[in-house]
C-alpha cells in the first residue's frame, strides 16, 4: 500500500535526517556492490570482458567438470575401470546399479550447466560474424564450450534441456528435456559456427583452436554413426578426422610418455587442452581420483587413486599389445609399483606360483592408472596437471573405425592404427607392440575390435572408455559386462587363486554386472538426477530415462 | 496486592475500636529485596493526610485516631494497609505487582499503560534473573510465554538459539523475530544460522552480550497490530528488551552476585564397544564374501595383529563442565539523575572436553534531567565473549566434527581403518584425540552497544525525542586443523582465520503526543528513523606451515598463503512512522500504527512499502453491568488487524555477480577470471504479512487469577525464497517472492495466585501455544529445501515446500521393517528401481501410483519401488508447545520450578541413519542395530543385514529416521533463601541452589528432543546431525545486596 508518492515520503524522511544530521549523500538507498562484479559493470573494461571468456575455459575446469566430477562417474561406472576399494558413495555406479539419487550423477550435470551458462552468456553478448575479431573470437570460444557440453550431456542423460540464452529468472528456468535430435543438431550448429569464429592460432593455448571445433565434429559424427550406422555419418566422421590429421597443426609427440609429463603441457598433440596449475584454487583433482594412490612413490598430494582398471579390461589390453605391457600400459594399467615405505606392490595378474617379495594388500589389487600425478599438488584438490580432453592420437583411431565400416577391412584403417602402435614401440624398450598386417584379421568384425581394442590401450583414463563401450548399443555392453564376470569366475577359480592364501584377491569391488536385457539398457544412460526433477519443474517423474 | 486481604480485615478490626489519641509513627519501607523505596506515599485511609518516603525509605506521620489505617502505595507496588494501633514503628515490605493493570508495559516508539493495550503482547519481567544462575536470557523466556517457542537446546557454551513467534511464517527467509533493546533495534542478522552472511562464522546467540542480571523487563510482540510498528521487520515478531535503570535510595546499592555450576550431558548414545566393533568388521568383511558370491570359508580376523584396547569415546569427552558467574551492580538514583552499572565475569567449560565460553561484559545506563525539561538517557554495554571449540562442533559435513568424531570414531585405540577398510596405524586421522590435540578453533566477539537519547518537553501535551543507537560488533574465528586431522595432514597445516566487522547505527527521531479531554484521551507517536549497517567480511587460509607449533596465530607463517574473500555489505532502511492511541473512560481503546519502509535490498521500484495496522480492545469490565456481576476484576476483549512484512534477504539479491575464479596463464601462473556467479531478481520486493488477532483478558478474584486467551490467523505471501534453480540455468539460486503461508493458533497464558497468607505465597502459571501451519500457495509447485550436507549419504534436502502441508514437511520413504525370507519367497514384493531386494534389506513400502483402471487416479502399486514411491513421511512443526510454572514461598524461603514441553514434533534424525548404514566399516554404528541386524539364522525385523549395500540407497531418506520427538522437560528447579541481617552494611542475603534440565520425558533416541542442527534456517529444520548434546547442570551461588 502506497499513501505518498515515494519521492514526497523520501523527502520526509531525509528531513528527519537530515535533523539528525546525519548523513547528506544523494542516493542513499542505492545498493552498491564492492565486492564483486555484477551484469552492469561486467563490460566496463576491456579486461573485464576478457576474463569472462576465460571464464568459460575454466567452468570446463571445475570441479563439478573435468577437474573431479566426470572422472568418479565416468570411472566408476565404465564397465572397463572401476572402484577401488573404499569410496562407497561409489558402490552403485560401480555395481551398475544407479538410482537418481546416487552420488555425483547430479554434480556433473550440475557442471556441464554451469559451462552452457558462461557460454550462454558470452554469446548473448556477442553477434555472429562479427567485424570484430576479438568478439568474434570471444563468441567461437563460447559456442565450442557449449557445444562440447551439450555433446558431453546428451550422450550421458539422453534428452536435456536445451537452453540457449542466459536464463535471468526463476519462471523461464523450468526447461523440459528436448529431443535427441534437436540437440544433436544445436552441436553441429555451434562447432560450425565456432570454426567459422575462432582463430586458427590462439595467443592463449588454453582456448580451443579452430581446429579442435573440427575435431568435435568427427567425434560426433562417430557417435552418430555408432548409432545411426549411416554411411553418410562415417564418413563425416572419417573426413572431418582426416582433416583435422592432414591439415591441422597437430602431431604426434614421440614418446607416448611425454604426452603425461607436467613439464610438457600443450604438446603438439593436443587439441583441447585444459589448463591446471598446483595454485590455489587453479589445480584439479583428477589426478587424485585417477592417478596412483597415496602409498605410491610419487603420486599426488593425498590422492585416493579411486580409479582403476577392471581385470577384464586388463586382459584385453594386455592380449591387444601383444602380451608384454607397452609403454601405453605402464601408464594406463599400471600393475607393480614402489610405495613410500619402499616395498613394492603388486597387483593383477598375480597368478599361482608367483613369488614377489611383498604381500600385495587388498586395495592395491587392480591395476591402476598412472598419466596423472604431481607430487607437487597443494592438497588432494590442486594438482597441476593439465588434462587433455581431445587429442590427435583420437583422431586416427576415429578414421581406422569408419573407414572399416567405409570399406571393410581395409589396409587404410590398419595403417591409422599402426601409426599409433609404432609411436608406443617407440617409446620404450620393448618390441612390441608389432605393426598390425591385413592378414591378422578375417573380418570386418574382427578389425572392429582390434580399434576399439587399441582405443582402450591408447586413450585409457582419459574419459573415452564410458561412451566407447555405450555407443554401440546394448550388445556391445553385454558383451563387456559378460567378460568382466567371467573374469570374476576365473578368480573365483582355483586357478585364479595366489600364493598368498584366499585372503588376498578379497576385494570389495568384486561386483558381478547384471546381464538381464533391461539392466543392460538402462546401463546405456544415466537417470536423469532427483535433484533435476526436484528442481526443474518441466521435468517430472514420468520423464525419467527407461528403467530407472 | 498480596497483603490486601489481610489489610481489609485490620480495617474491620479497627473500625470497631475506640478512637485514641493521636501519635506519630516511624518506620522504613523497603522492597523485598531489602533495597529501600523512597517517594512511597503513606495516607491515612479516608483522609488527605499523607507523606511520602524520604530517599531512604524513611517516614514520619502524625496520625490522629488510634485507630487510624496507613496506606503504603507506590507505582508497581501491591498497596499495602496497616492498621496501627498498638504500633509507633512500621517497617514496611511493598511487594511489586506484576499483574497490576497500571503497570506499563514498553510498546515499539512508546510505553503503554497494560490496561490500554490492544494488541497481543506478552511481558516476561526478571524478578529472578540471575539469581537463579541463567546463563542466558533466551533460557528466561523459554515456556514462560504463550506463543513463543525457544529452541535453546544445544549444550554449546553460549551457543546459538532459536526464537519462533506463532509459528514458522517463512519458508525460506530467518524466522527470528526482532530483538530491540532499550528501544534501539539490534542488528542481529548473521548472529542466526542459516543467513547467508554466517558463511564461516560460528552462529552465536544474539542475546549473548546481555546479562541475565541487567534486564528488568521484556515484552514480546506477537500480532501483527504491535508489531506493524516495525514494519518491514516485524514479521517474525518483535522481542523488546529493557535494561535496568537506578534504583533511588540514599546511598547507591550494590550487589555482588556469583554462581557456581556444574554440567553433565544427560545421555550417552548407546554405541558399539570396542570389541563389538572388532566383530562387527570382521562380520562384514565375510559377509560381502558371501553377498557377492565368493569365497565364503574365510578366516579373516581383524586386526589379528593388534590387541584391541577399547575406547568409549563420549565416556572420555563428554566430562562434568564447570561454570562459574560473578558480577557486581551499582544502582542509585535521586530526583535528577538515576545511574546503574554492572561488571561481570562468566566463564563455562563445555561437556565436551576442549570447548569452553568466556564472556566479560560491562554496562552504563545513565539518565539525567539536564533542565526540567530536557533529559538525557545513555546506554552502553560493551563485551568480549571468548569461544574455545564450541564453533568447531558444527556441522562440517561427515563426521569431521568434534561430536560426529566422538560418536562415530572406531571405538579403538591406535589402530584404524583407512577407507579402503583396512588396518592402517597411519590412517588415525580425526580420532577425538586428533581433534583435542591437533585442532583449535577460537572465536572473539567484542561488541559494543551504545544509545544516547534526548527527551524534550517541547509542550505540555508534546514531547520530542532524539536518539541514536549504534551497535559494533568484531568477530573473529581463528581455526587450525594440524596434521592429526586429515584435512591439516594433507597440507601440512591448514590456518584459517574469518573475521566480521559490521557497524550498525539506527537514529530516531520521535514526536509524542498526548492530550486528555474529558472521557478522551489521544496519544501517540510520530517519528522518521534511519538505519544502517556496514559489513565487512574477510577470510584468510594459510597451509604448509613448519610445525604446528604456533596454529593460527601466525597465519604468515605457512609456506602458501591465500585470501579466500574481502567483502562489504552496505544495508539500508529508512522509515516513516506513525502510532495513535485513543481512550474513552479507559474502557475503550483504540490503536492505529503505520510505518513506511524503504531499503536498498530490494529491487528498483519496490524498495518501499507501507504497513498499516489497527485495533481496538474494549473493558468490559470497566461497564457496570459486569462490575455488578462480580466475577471479573477485569475483562478485556481485544481485536487487531495489521500488516507486517519482511525484507530478510541477503544484500545484493536484486544484482546479478560474478565470482572470481583462477585459471593458469601460459605459464603455470595464477590469473584472476570471472565466472557468472548468483543470479540477482531485480524485481525483488517485501514478504507481507497480514494477521488477525483476537484476544480476551480475563481477571478474577481481584486478579489472583489471570487469564489470557489469543487467537490469530497469519496469513504471508509474497515470501522471500532462496529457490533452487534447475541446474540447467547455470545456477544454483535465484531470490524471488513466491508463495503463502497461513499459520493459526491459539495461545493460552494463566496465572495463579493460590495461597497468600500468613507469609505463604504460593503462586502457579501455565501457558499453552497451539499452532497449525500450512502452505496455501506455492503456484503449483513442489520446493525442496537445501542441501543437508556435502556427505554424500547426508546430502540431498529432507525438507519440501508443497501446497496443502505444513511448511518443511520431511519426504522420503515409508517403510515397514525388514524384508525376510518369505517376503523373497513369496514373489510379492517390488523391486528397487528395477532390482531384486534380498532378504534382511529394509522393506519399502510400495506406494498407490499405478493407474490401473484408466481414470486417471493411481489406484494401485506398480511394483517398483522408484522416486514416485517417496512421500511426506514427518512433519517438524509441534503440534502444540506448552510450560508450566509454580512458585512457593515462605517467609525468606522461595521455591519454584518451570516445565516445559513440546508435542507432536517429529525430528529427521540423521545421527541415527548413519549409525545404522552399514556399508561404511571406518565408523562406529549402535550397539542394537549391530547385535539385532538381520541375519539369516536370526532374522530381525527391526534392523537390516550388515551388508544390505545401504549406499545403494544412499541419500535414501526413509521414515526410519524419523523420530517423534515429543518431550516434557523438568527446564528448572530453584530453591532459594533470602535473609535479612540487621547490620549496616548489607541489606540481604540470598543463597540459591537450581538444577536445569532435571529430567526429560521423551521417546527421541537422540541426545536430546529438543535438537534443531541448523537453527534459524527455515529450509533445512528438524535435523539431528553431530549436534552437541543437551546438558543436565547443577547450580548454587549467592546474591548479596549491600
Amino acid at each position: 500500500m502506497r499513501l505518498l508518492k515515494i519521492k514526497q515520503m523520501k523527502n520526509i524522511i531525509y528531513l528527519f535526517i537530515a535533523l539528525l544530521a546525519f548523513s547528506s549523500c544523494e542516493n542513499m538507498l542505492e545498493e552498491e556492490v564492492y565486492d564483486t562484479r555484477t551484469l552492469e559493470d561486467i563490460y566496463e573494461t576491456p579486461e573485464s570482458a576478457n576474463a569472462i571468456v576465460l571464464g568459460v575455459i575454466k567452468s570446463f575446469g571445475g570441479y563439478n567438470y573435468y577437474s573431479a566430477q566426470m572422472h568418479q562417474v565416468l570411472g566408476f561406472h565404465s564397465g572397463i575401470t572401476g572402484r577401488r576399494a573404499g569410496a562407497n558413495s561409489a558402490k552403485p555406479l560401480a555395481q551398475m546399479a544407479v538410482t537418481p539419487n546416487t552420488a555425483w550423477i547430479d554434480r556433473i550435470y550440475d557442471g556441464m550447466y554451469e559451462t552452457i551458462a558462461s557460454a550462454n552468456f558470452v554469446i548473448s553478448t556477442t553477434v555472429e560474424n562479427s567485424e570484430n575479431e576479438i568478439e568474434r573470437n570471444a563468441r567461437g570460444v563460447a559456442m565450442f564450450s557449449r557445444a562440447v557440453s551439450y555433446f558431453n550431456l546428451v550422450r550421458l542423460y539422453g534428452g536435456v534441456p536445451l537452453v540457449l540464452e542466459p536464463i535471468l529468472n526463476e519462471e523461464e528456468s523450468h526447461i523440459p528435456r528436448a529431443d535427441v535430435g534437436d540437440i544433436y543438431e544445436q552441436i553441429e550448429k555451434d562447432l560450425f559456427e565456432a570454426w567459422n569464429s575462432l582463430y586458427e592460432n590462439q595467443e592463449v593455448s588454453a582456448l580451443p583452436s579452430k581446429w579442435a571445433a573440427k575435431a568435435f565434429l568427427a567425434k560426433v559424427y562417430l557417435q552418430l554413426a555408432s548409432e545411426s550406422k549411416s554411411v553418410e555419418d562415417w564418413t563425416k566422421a572419417r573426413d572431418y578426422a582426416l582433416e583435422v590429421i592432414n591439415d591441422g597443426k597437430y602431431s604426434l609427440v614421440g614418446k607416448y610418455q611425454d604426452l603425461f609429463n607436467l613439464k610438457n603441457e600443450f604438446t603438439s598433440e593436443s587439441i583441447f587442452e585444459l589448463a591446471f596449475a598446483a595454485i590455489p584454487d587453479g589445480g584439479c583433482a583428477f589426478p587424485n581420483i585417477i592417478g596412483a594412490h597415496q602409498n605410491t612413490e610419487g603420486a599426488s598430494l593425498g590422492a585416493w587413486g579411486r580409479v582403476i582398471i577392471l581385470r577384464a579390461a586388463y586382459d584385453r589390453m594386455l592380449n591387444a599389445v601383444g602380451g608384454v605391457e607397452d609403454e601405453r600400459m605402464k601408464l594406463g594399467a599400471l600393475t607393480s609399483w614402489n610405495r613410500h615405505n619402499g616395498t613394492i606392490a603388486i597387483s593383477y595378474p598375480v597368478k599361482k606360483g608367483t613369488k614377489v617379495n611383498d604381500q600385495a594388500t587388498s586395495y592395491l589389487f587392480y591395476p591402476g592408472i598412472n598419466k596423472w600425478n604431481d607430487p607437487g599438488s597443494l592438497d588432494r584438490n590442486t594438482a597441476g596437471n593439465n588434462f587433455m580432453v581431445c587429442r590427435l592420437a583420437e583422431m586416427y583411431l576415429i578414421a581406422a573405425e569408419a573407414e572399416n565400416e567405409i570399406n571393410p577391412l581395409s589396409q587404410t584403417a590398419i595403417d591409422h592404427l599402426n601409426v599409433l602402435r609404432e609411436r608406443s614401440r617407440n617409446s620404450g624398450s620393448t618390441s612390441l607392440p608389432v605393426d598390425y598386417t591385413l592378414a591378422d584379421f578375417s573380418t570386418q568384425e574382427e578389425l572392429f575390435d582390434a580399434v576399439m581394442d587399441e582405443r582402450l590401450v591408447e586413450l585409457t583414463g582419459e574419459l573415452h572408455s564410458w561412451f566407447d563401450v555405450r555407443r554401440h548399443g546394448v550388445d556391445y555392453l553385454s558383451k563387456i559386462f559378460q567378460a568382466h564376470n567371467d573374469n570374476l569366475d576365473y578368480i573365483r577359480s582355483s586357478e585364479g587363486q595366489s600364493v598368498y592364501g584366499s585372503g588376498i584377491y578379497k576385494s570389495a569391488n568384486d561386483f558381478y554386472f547384471p546381464l538381464d536385457a533391461p539392466s543392460v539398457e538402462r546401463n546405456l544412460l544415466l537417470p536423469i538426477p532427483s535433484t533435476v526433477i526436484q528442481s526443474n519443474n518441466a521435468i517430472g517423474l514420468e520423464d525419467q530415462n527407461p528403467g530407472y | 496486592m498480596k497483603k490486601m486481604m489481610l489489610g481489609l480485615i485490620i480495617l474491620l478490626v479497627s473500625v470497631i475500636g475506640f478512637a485514641q489519641d493521636g501519635k506519630t509513627i516511624t518506620g522504613k519501607v523497603t522492597d523485598v529485596s531489602g533495597i529501600s523505596l523512597p517517594g512511597v506515599s503513606i495516607s491515612i485511609k479516608g483522609t488527605t493526610i499523607g507523606t511520602i518516603t524520604d530517599l531512604e525509605g524513611n517516614f514520619s506521620l502524625k496520625t490522629s485516631n488510634e485507630n487510624d489505617v496507613i496506606v503504603f502505595s507506590f507505582i508497581g507496588f501491591a498497596n499495602q494497609e496497616i492498621t496501627t494501633k498498638g504500633k509507633v514503628t512500621v517497617n514496611v515490605v511493598l511487594i511489586e505487582d506484576a499483574t497490576d493493570l497500571d503497570e506499563v508495559v514498553v510498546v515499539g516508539y512508546g510505553e503503554m499503560k497494560k490496561s490500554d493495550l490492544t494488541g497481543s503482547v506478552a511481558s516476561v519481567s526478571f524478578k529472578n534473573a540471575g539469581e537463579t544462575g541463567m546463563p542466558s536470557v533466551d533460557q528466561l523466556i523459554q515456556g514462560r510465554a504463550a506463543g513463543v517457542y525457544v529452541r535453546n537446546s544445544s549444550g554449546v557454551p553460549g551457543g546459538a538459539v532459536d526464537i519462533q513467534v506463532r509459528g514458522n511464517g517463512s519458508m525460506s527467509g530467518s524466522t527470528q523475530p526482532l530483538y530491540v533493546v532499550d528501544g534501539m533495534i539490534l542488528d542481529t542478522e548473521g548472529d542466526v544460522s542459516g543467513s547467508s552472511s554466517t558463511i564461516g562464522m560460528a552462529s552465536s546467540n544474539p542475546f549473548a552480550f546481555l546479562s541475565p542480571e541487567d534486564i528488568q523487563n521484556m515484552e514480546i510482540l506477537k500480532d501483527a497490530s504491535a508489531t506493524a510498528i516495525y514494519g518491514a521487520r516485524g514479521a517474525n515478531g518483535v522481542i523488546l528488551i529493557t535494561t535496568k535503570k537506578g534504583k533511588k535510595g540514599k546511598k547507591g546499592t550494590i550487589t555482588y552476585s556469583n554462581s557456581f555450576s556444574f554440567s553433565e550431558v544427560t545421555k550417552k548414545l548407546p554405541m558399539m564397544s570396542g570389541n563389538q566393533y572388532a566383530d562387527f568388521v570382521n562380520e562384514m568383511d565375510s559377509l560381502e564374501w558371501v553377498a557377492d558370491g565368493m569365497a565364503d570359508d574365510l578366516n579373516y580376523t581383524y586386526p589379528d595383529t593388534v590387541e584391541i584396547r577399547s575406547r568409549d569415546w563420549q565416556d572420555e569427552y563428554f566430562d562434568p563442565a564447570f561454570t562459574q558467574n560473578h558480577r557486581i551492580s551499582f544502582s542509585k538514583a535521586d530526583d535528577k539523575s538515576n545511574t546503574f552499572f554492572s561488571i561481570g565475569y562468566m566463564n563455562s567449560d563445555g561437556v565436551i572436553k576442549s570447548t569452553g565460553f568466556s564472556k566479560y561484559d560491562m554496562r552504563l545506563n545513565n539518565n539525567r534531567m539536564i533542565t526540567d525539561k530536557l533529559k538525557l538517557t545513555t546506554n552502553f554495554n560493551a563485551a568480549r565473549i571468548e569461544n574455545d571449540m564450541t564453533v568447531g562442533t558444527e556441522i562440517l559435513g561427515g563426521n569431521r566434527s568434534m561430536v560426529g568424531s566422538i560418536v562415530f570414531s572406531q571405538p579403538l585405540e591406535n589402530v584404524a581403518l583407512n577407507e579402503d577398510g583396512d588396518f592402517d596405524p597411519d590412517e588415525m586421522y580425526n580420532s577425538p584425540d586428533n581433534w583435542l590435540n591437533d585442532h583449535s578453533d577460537k572465536g572473539i566477539e567484542n561488541i559494543f552497544v551504545s544509545k544516547i537519547a534526548l527527551n524534550y518537553d517541547l509542550h505540555k501535551h508534546i514531547k520530542l525525542e532524539g536518539r541514536i543507537g549504534a551497535d559494533y560488533k568484531n568477530k573473529t574465528r581463528d581455526r587450525y586443523f594440524g596434521r592429526g586431522i586429515r584435512r591439516g595432514e594433507d597440507v601440512g597445516g591448514l590456518g584459517e582465520k574469518y573475521g566480521t566487522e559490521s557497524f550498525h547505527w539506527v537514529s530516531d527521531l520521535l514526536v509524542k503526543f498526548n492530550y486528555e479531554f474529558g472521557d478522551h484521551r489521544l496519544n501517540g507517536t510520530v517519528g522518521g528513523t534511519a538505519d544502517q549497517k556496514i559489513l565487512n567480511r574477510y577470510k584468510l587460509t594459510s597451509t604448509f606451515f613448519i610445525d604446528d607449533y604456533l596454529e593460527s596465530g601466525a597465519m604468515h607463517g605457512g609456506a602458501v598463503q591465500q585470501i579466500d574473500y574481502t567483502t562489504k555489505q552496505n544495508i539500508m532502511y529508512h522509515s516513516l512512522l506513525f502510532r495513535a492511541n485513543y481512550s474513552f473512560k479507559g474502557k475503550i481503546n483504540v490503536t492505529a500504527t503505520g510505518r513506511q519502509d524503504y531499503s536498498n535490498k530490494l529491487g528498483e521500484g519496490m524498495e518501499g512499502a507501507f504497513f498499516p495496522s489497527f485495533a481496538t480492545a474494549y473493558r468490559l469490565s470497566e461497564e457496570s453491568f459486569i462490575r455488578d456481576l462480580n466475577i471479573f476484576s477485569n475483562l478485556k476483549v481485544r481485536a487487531g488487524w495489521g500488516q507486517v512484512g519482511s525484507s530478510n534477504v541477503p544484500a545484493f539479491a536484486t544484482r546479478s555477480t560474478f565470482n572470481f575464479a583462477t585459471q593458469p596463464d601460459e605459464n603455470g601462473n595464477p590469473q584472476k577470471i570471472l565466472v557468472p556467479g548468483q543470479l540477482g531478481n531485480p524485481n525483488l520486493t517485501w514478504e507481507t504479512s497480514e494477521q488477525i488477532n483476537v484476544g480476551l483478558d480475563f481477571g478474577f478474584l481481584d486478579q489472583k487469577l489471570t487469564l489470557t486467551v489469543d487467537a490469530y490467523d497469519k496469513y504471508s505471501k509474497s515470501q522471500l525464497q532462496r529457490v533452487t534453480l534447475p541446474a540447467s540455468a547455470g545456477y544454483a539460486y535465484q531470490w524471488i517472492n513466491l508463495g503463502s503461508v497461513q499459520n493459526r493458533g491459539i495461545e493460552l497464558a494463566l496465572n495463579a495466585t493460590v495461597f497468600d497468607r500468613n507469609h505463604w505465597n504460593i503462586n502457579f502459571g501455565g501457558n499453552f501455544s497451539l499452532n497449525r501451519n500450512e502452505i496455501k500457495d506455492m503456484g503449483g509447485v513442489t520446493y525442496f529445501g537445501e542441501n543437508i550436507g556435502n556427505n554424500e549419504e547426508i546430502k540431498n534436502p529432507i525438507n519440501i515446500f508443497q501446497e496443502g502441508e505444513a511448511v518443511g514437511v520431511f519426504y522420503g520413504f515409508e517403510t515397514n521393517g525388514i524384508i525376510q525370507q518369505e517376503d523373497v519367497d513369496g514373489g510379492e514384493l517390488p523391486t528397487y528401481y528395477g532390482s531384486e531386494l534380498p532378504a534382511g534389506n529394509i522393506k519399502f513400502v510400495d506406494q498407490i501410483t499405478e493407474d490401473t483402471d484408466g481414470d486417471g487416479i493411481p489406484d494401485a502399486p506398480d511394483g517398483n519401488i522408484d522416486s514416485k514411491d517417496q512421500t511426506i513421511i514427518g512433519d517438524p512443526n509441534p503440534d502444540f508447545v506448552y510450560g508450566f510454572n509454580g512458585s512457593v514461598t515462605y517467609k525468606g524461603f522461595n521455591f519454584n520450578f518451570l516445565f516445559t514441553g513440546v508435542q507432536g514434533r517429529d525430528v529427521f534424525n540423521a545421527n541415527y541413519g548413519r549409525s545404522n548404514n552399514f556399508h561404511n566399516e571406518g565408523t562406529n554404528k549402535l550397539e542394537d542395530a549391530y547385535l539385532n541386524a538381520w541375519r539369516s539364522d536370526a532374522p530381525s525385523n527391526t534392523h537390516p543385514r550388515l551388508d544390505y549395500a545401504s549406499n545403494t540407497f544412499s541419500a535414501t531418506y526413509t521414515d526410519r529416521w524419523v523420530e517423534d520427538a515429543s518431550f516434557l522437560k523438568l527446564s528448572n528447579v530453584t530453591l532459594s533463601y533470602t535473609w535479612r541481617p540487621n547490620i549496616e552494611l548489607i541489606q540481604s542475603v540470598k543463597v540459591f541452589a537450581t538444577g536445569t534440565n532435571l529430567l526429560t520425558f521423551t521417546n527421541y533416541s537422540g541426545f536430546d528432543p529438543e535438537v534443531d542442527a541448523f537453527k534459524g534456517n527455515p529450509r533445512k529444520v528438524g535435523i539431528d546431525m553431530n549436534s552437541f548434546p543437551a546438558v543436565r547442570s547443577y547450580v548454587g551461588g549467592v546474591n548479596i545486596v549491600f
